[in-house]
């Protein structure tokens, strides 16, 4: 049964659905296109990211899957159609703007608290909107304050209290100035644009790793591959593979990734890339023989470590243990600016069911399952990180973040 | 394994006295008919002589022959290519061995290379159709015993290096009672070279094991020790005898003593992890739980395509006293980290004596990911698993599984590989439209499909066919080495020793076998 | 010119630190060479870098430890020639710093409030942690987490020697005043709970460029050990004790920390006088919690860069 129903808020129309499991996703699709308005159909990724219960979280990712290779490229193309309306409140200033993403990626976050693409699409955004602000202040009020590096913060001259409110007032007031006249529109066209080339970023993401591609793969080298189900890594490859010869492993992941190692294989295999399956647990057997080992992420953070498919931490345990280095690569959007403190809270579990189906009924119900769907990878495990704009150490990962998220923005509430 | 025992009761029925080996002239005058018929004949006349005891259903029995042949019979699709082979198969006459025979032989090892594809840097492991064609043409004197273990074997009925080594025993003794000495030769002299023949056939199932090979010198030089002065009858049963108390001694008393001493690290409380199936393992599990009325949590770790895993779970799920959680190996990190476990226990198939550990794959994995969480990894192994190789990775020693076993969902679906490429030959016999099937399907997992039920696969398709893709390749190797250093401690019956002292025991102990 | 006779940068850094135990070392450092500023009264530019080196020099000199004070000393002496270059106004800005001694040391409060705030992710119900010697910023965080009724355990090491410290019985029976249970160890202990212990957390005395500790003698040690039992080691330090050093091993800390080792057969020699600090390579640090947030080790070095070259 699926129940489907719209809800507007802030002019971002949310789909509440309740999946019931056996629903096939192509069903689910078709369902959604015949109880949506054509002109919320496009709409509705997100309003999927919003209002999907967090336990059906396979379902939405085929569905993201589906129309993309990740949830964020949507997220950021919704957030521009409201944007671009100025529908509702958005005739108001920008700390009210900016109020109305941060609630935006409050809902995304609590909906969905592990998947970490949507609101990291949401803090760049919102970094958008804050350079533009501080830049349009900073034109406004000449006398900058001096550039001082953090440490200085102890000894730094004074930003007193009474002065921080004149600043506010000030700003307000320009803000009140401005309001209704070009300003606003500057703001917004300027926020359009950065979502637009953000979007650009994201949809050449792929090409932009693969370009590095000659620098890290040499010719008859065996690859590993613990992350079947990474759409990026599979483009590396088949990039790769127009300039090297070489051979690729891949773990099947089962029961999580099977369906799409098969897919992943088929494909490489068609691009005549040597490729061969090994289950999960011959990783250590083959170890010795692989020059690299080639990972996807869903989430890198700020300490350099990784969420990615479940099995691949013991994958590049192994690699660690035999110096096979361990390459992650991961678009510029999956950097999350955030620290993986508690790593089992960032792990999704799946179906049990996939592990022990019912048809081992005599252990159903006396063993307990569980059955991760994601891995927690620490940056100790992985050497380099290969984005969009370059390659990082993981220890580098902090200065990434830094440079493209507010510190404010790290949390959403 | 219910819809065997649905069988048995039917292969009971068809029970009748005949020769143990079966006769020559069935074969020889059925040889000019159709190949097909020949071979179910044949495999029908030995399920026949089959005794009732052996829980072997007639099927099995007929597959046992297919399995050989169907693996060939998918690459030589050619009805000239059977014919040869057919040939290779039914003798056991020396005479069959001329020049022409050999090329045959070699024709179709030729055209099995491009069907069975091994994955670049295994290429040197042998795959099991290798083995049955670098076989002697031995079929006909092969016992039937060791024919139906030779099967269960190959299909991983029977599975685990101690569970194969007692029950290649066992096999061994029906061999022994039955044989005869022929004129003109002791039977010191003529046992060994019968019981090689045996071994032979009993090797195209699978590689044998380290304990099997170790029991195998064993006998054989028990053999040799047979007294000349006793007869033959005297001999045997002594030889039976010797082998029973093998068995007790080497096996059963050898697992007692292991439990003995690793029952010691599992208090109450305790958290254990571990890998797979070891049957001392799930003894000492049992031991633990039962007879010393320990609390404990069990984290079994499992992998496709044998989960055996779940074979232990089903031991220990019922007791009480004994939590069981089961995961798959990918989740090892996350079990590793959630739970507090204490002690790792790991079986093994072999200790090799540069002191790493040859087991299933994915031991190695769990050994290293437990060692890196400081948690103690053990190894409970009997001393007969103690082999004095020397072996430094998981590639160069190996045994290659079946890659299909790694495509179909559901693995191991109770048919093997070849059977089913049998039963879809006889559904294509009996549907003249002969339409080719593809054997992944789960709906095939009962054998009431050799009712010629058309097959119809909703399972995961996309690689049903991966074989028409030149470069892909699928790997199922079935061991891999765990190397000393995440090893803190060897449980053998003659006590605890770390991995490095291997040599020792076997320096020590290997005249007492 | 010389620091006139009439005041000693010296007693009024032992004062400073005398008089207010919260002080730590680099801000009493800072307080010493504001007093200075304060009296001495430099009327050029020059004449002000002078006294503020020939002070620094002379209070890294006179104290053994110097290792966080010179941290404090650096870091003033950067900002001080940076707002004199930069800008005009050195004038206002030395009154605000002449004026403004307590703030400071509030600030150097409240960033060990922040470092409370990021570290107190790092905690979880049911740990065991383990603490080496005392430090005020490790106290304030389990502090804080305690305040936020999480429940942990300690192990606070003895840290001996210590010339009579007692730093680590000192830092258990705070912790106990909080109403945290703690496990006093000797130090010769650590590799005996180390399984038992679920993460590390140290003060420091000094954060090196290198993103490495200098720390009180055994932090070294009981960082192998956690390393080598694969137990995060989490350092909890203000970035105003940064220092601009990279030492590569412990031969390479400032002579003055007192390395003489003597090799004898005198029988009424007794226990060799050792230093007080040793230091940790940042090979074997998780990360480092600041009131910068969560740092990687490079990080470290990146604040130092941005502070002296630019």
């Amino acid at each position: 049964m699926v129940h489907v129903y719209l809800e507007t808020i802030e002019g971002v129309n949310n789909v509440h659905l309740n999946v019931d499991d056996s629903l096939s996703t192509r069903v689910l699709v078709e369902l959604l296109r015949e109880h949506l308005p054509d002109k919320v159909a496009d709409r509705s990724i997100i309003a999927l990211v919003g209002g999907i219960p967090v336990t059906h979280y396979q379902t939405l990712r085929e569905l993201l899957d589906s129309g993309g290779n990740s949830g964020s490229p949507f997220v950021a193309l919704q957030l521009r159609i409201p944007i671009c309306k100025g529908e509702g409140k958005l005739q108001g200033r920008a700390d009210e703007f900016i109020a109305l993403i941060r609630r935006i990626g409050q809902r995304i976050v609590k909906a969905q608290p592990r998947e970490f693409t949507a609101g990291n699409i949401l803090r760049r955004v919102l970094a958008i909107v804050r350079e533009e602000i501080s830049d349009s202040t900073a034109s406004a009020s000449a006398n900058s304050a001096p550039v001082n590096t953090a440490m200085f913060r102890l000894l730094v001259a004074p930003l007193d209290k009474e002065e921080e409110e004149q600043r506010k007032k000030e700003r307000s007031a320009i803000d009140a100035e401005n309001d209704g006249n070009s300003h606003k529109d500057v703001l917004r066209s300027v926020v359009i644009q950065g979502i637009r080339e953000l979007i650009d970023e994201i949809d050449s993401v792929h090409e932009n790793i693969a370009q590095m591609t000659v620098d890290l793969i040499h010719d008859n080298e065996v690859l590993l591959t613990p992350t079947p189900g990474s759409e990026t890594v599979l483009n590396f490859l088949l990039k790769a593979s127009l300039k090297r010869k070489f051979t690729v492993l891949i773990t099947e992941n089962y029961p999580n990734d099977i369906e799409l190692c098969h897919r992943f294989a088929k494909k490489l295999a068609e691009a005549e890339i040597e490729t061969v399956i090994i289950p999960d647990s011959t990783v250590f057997a083959v170890m010795s023989r692989v020059g690299k080992v080639l990972i996807g992420a869903r989430a890198v953070f700020a300490n350099g470590g990784c969420v990615t498919a479940a099995g691949v931490a013991t994958a590049c345990e192994c690699a660690k243990e035999h110096r096979t280095p361990v390459f992650t690569v991961a678009g510029l959007y999956k950097f999350s600016p955030s620290y993986p403190f508690d790593r089992n809270s960032l792990i999704e579990v799946g179906n049990s069911g996939k592990v022990l189906p019912y048809a081992d009924s005599d252990l159903v119900g006396k063993c307990e399952v569980t059955t991760p769907i994601f891995d927690y990878v620490p940056p100790e495990y992985i050497d380099i990180y290969i984005t969009n704009i370059g390659g990082f150490s993981p220890n580098f990962v902090y200065r990434i973040v830094l440079d493209n998220y507010r510190t404010e923005d790290v949390e959403f509430s | 394994m219910s819809d065997d025992e649905t069988d048995d009761t039917k292969s009971i029925n068809v029970v009748a006295k005949n020769d143990v080996v079966p006769s020559r002239s069935t074969i020889e005058s059925e040889s000019t008919r159709n190949t097909e018929e020949t071979i179910q004949s044949k495999t029908q006349s030995q399920s026949q002589i089959q005794q009732p005891e052996k829980t072997l259903s007639n099927k099995e029995l007929k597959a046992l022959k297919k399995k050989a042949k169907a693996a060939k019979r998918a690459a030589a699709k050619a009805a000239m290519y059977d014919e040869g082979e057919v040939s290779n198969r039914q003798g056991g006459r020396p005479k069959r061995n001329t020049a022409s025979h050999i090329k045959k032989q070699l024709n179709s090892a030729k055209i099995k290379d491009n069907d069975v594809r091994i994955p670049p840097m295994f290429g040197h492991l042998e795959t099991r159709e290798e083995r049955i064609s670098a076989s002697p043409v031995i079929a006909s004197i092969v016992h039937p015993s060791i024919l139906a273990l030779t099967l269960k074997i190959s299909t991983y009925k029977i599975v685990g290096s101690t569970a194969r080594c007692k029950s290649m025993l066992e096999a061994f003794k029906d061999v022994i009672s039955s044989y005869s000495t022929p004129q003109g030769t002791s039977l010191q002299r003529n046992l060994t070279s019968h019981l090689s023949h045996q071994i032979e056939y009993l090797k195209t199932g699978r590689p044998l094991s380290i304990s099997m090979g170790n029991a195998i010198r064993w006998l054989k030089q028990r053999i040799s020790l047979v007294s000349i002065d006793l007869n033959d009858e005297a001999g045997k049963r002594m030889l039976v005898d010797e082998i029973d108390e093998f068995i007790k001694e080497k096996i059963l008393y050898s697992d007692r003593v292991i439990e003995e001493y690793a029952s010691k690290h599992i208090e109450n409380n305790s958290k254990i992890l571990t890998y797979a199936h070891s049957h001392v393992l799930a003894e000492l599990f049992k031991y633990c739980a039962l007879e010393q009325d320990k609390h404990f949590e069990i984290y079994i770790v499992d992998s496709k395509p044998l989960f055996e895993g779940k074979k232990l779970a089903k031991k220990l799920a019922p007791i009480e006293n004994i939590k069981c959680h089961y995961n798959l190996i990918n989740s090892l990190s996350s079990v590793l980290e959630k739970s507090n476990i204490d002690f790792c226990f790991l079986g093994a198939h072999s200790m090799l004596s540069n002191g790493r550990l040859y087991s299933r794959v994915g031991t190695a994995l769990v050994a290293m990911a437990a060692k890196n969480k400081n948690i103690p990894v053990l190894v409970c192994c009997e001393s007969i698993k103690f082999s004095d190789k020397v072996q430094l990775d998981s590639v160069t020693l190996n045994e290659l599984g079946d890659s299909d076993d790694l495509i179909n969902t559901e693995p191991f679906n109770k048919v093997g590989f070849n059977l089913q490429q049998y039963l879809n030959k006889l559904a294509r016999e009996k549907e003249e439209n002969g339409q080719s099937h593809n054997q992944n399907n789960k709906g095939q997992q009962n054998q009431k499909h050799s009712k010629h039920q058309t097959i119809d696969s909703e399972e995961d398709t996309v690689l049903s066919n991966w074989k028409d893709l030149k470069t892909l390749y699928i790997l199922n190797i079935l061991y891999d080495l765990t190397p000393p250093e995440y090893i803190q401690k060897v449980i053998t019956e003659l006590g605890a020793l770390p991995p490095s002292s291997v040599p020792v025991i076997l320096r020590e102990y290997k005249g007492l076998t | 010119m010389s620091v006139s006779p009439k005041f000693d940068i010296k007693e009024a850094y032992l004062k400073f630190l005398r008089d207010d135990p919260e002080m730590t070392m680099p801000v009493a450092a800072i307080e010493a060479l504001l007093t200075m500023l304060k009296i001495q009264q430099p009327s050029t530019s020059s004449e002000l870098i002078r006294l503020l080196d020939d002070a620094t020099k002379q209070l890294k000199s006179s104290v053994s430890n110097a290792i966080s004070l010179s941290a404090g000393c650096d870091m003033f002496m950067r900002f001080v020639l940076r707002n004199l270059h930069l800008y005009s106004d050195w004038e206002s800005c030395k009154k605000h710093l002449v004026e403004n001694g307590q703030l400071f040391l509030q600030r150097a409060k409240d960033s060990r409030n922040r470092i409370a705030k990021v570290g107190i992710n790092f905690i979880n119900d049911d740990d065991t942690i383990l603490v080496h010697s005392y430090s005020r910023v490790v106290l304030s965080l389990l502090e804080y987490a305690k305040s936020r009724f999480v429940r942990f355990r300690v192990f606070a090491t003895e840290a001996c020697p210590d010339k009579g410290e007692n730093n680590g019985i000192k830092m258990a029976r705070l912790l106990k005043k909080m109403g945290i249970s703690v496990c006093l160890i000797p130090d010769s202990q650590v590799g005996f709970v180390i399984n038992k212990v679920d993460k590390v957390f140290m003060g420091a005395e000094g954060v090196s460029e290198s993103g490495g500790i200098i720390n009180h003698m055994g932090s070294f040690q009981i960082g192998v050990l956690a390393k080598n039992a694969n137990k995060p080691v989490y350092v909890v330090a203000e970035s105003h004790k940064f220092v601009r050093m990279f030492p590569l091993a412990q031969d390479d800390l400032p002579p003055e920390m007192g390395t003489k080792l003597i090799f004898t057969t005198d029988l009424d020699e007794g226990l060799v006088d050792h230093p007080n600090v040793d230091f940790t390579p940042h090979q074997y640090i998780t990360a480092l919690i600041s009131d910068l947030g969560v740092l990687t080790p490079s990080a470290v070095s990146e604040e130092l860069i941005k502070m002296w070259y630019d």
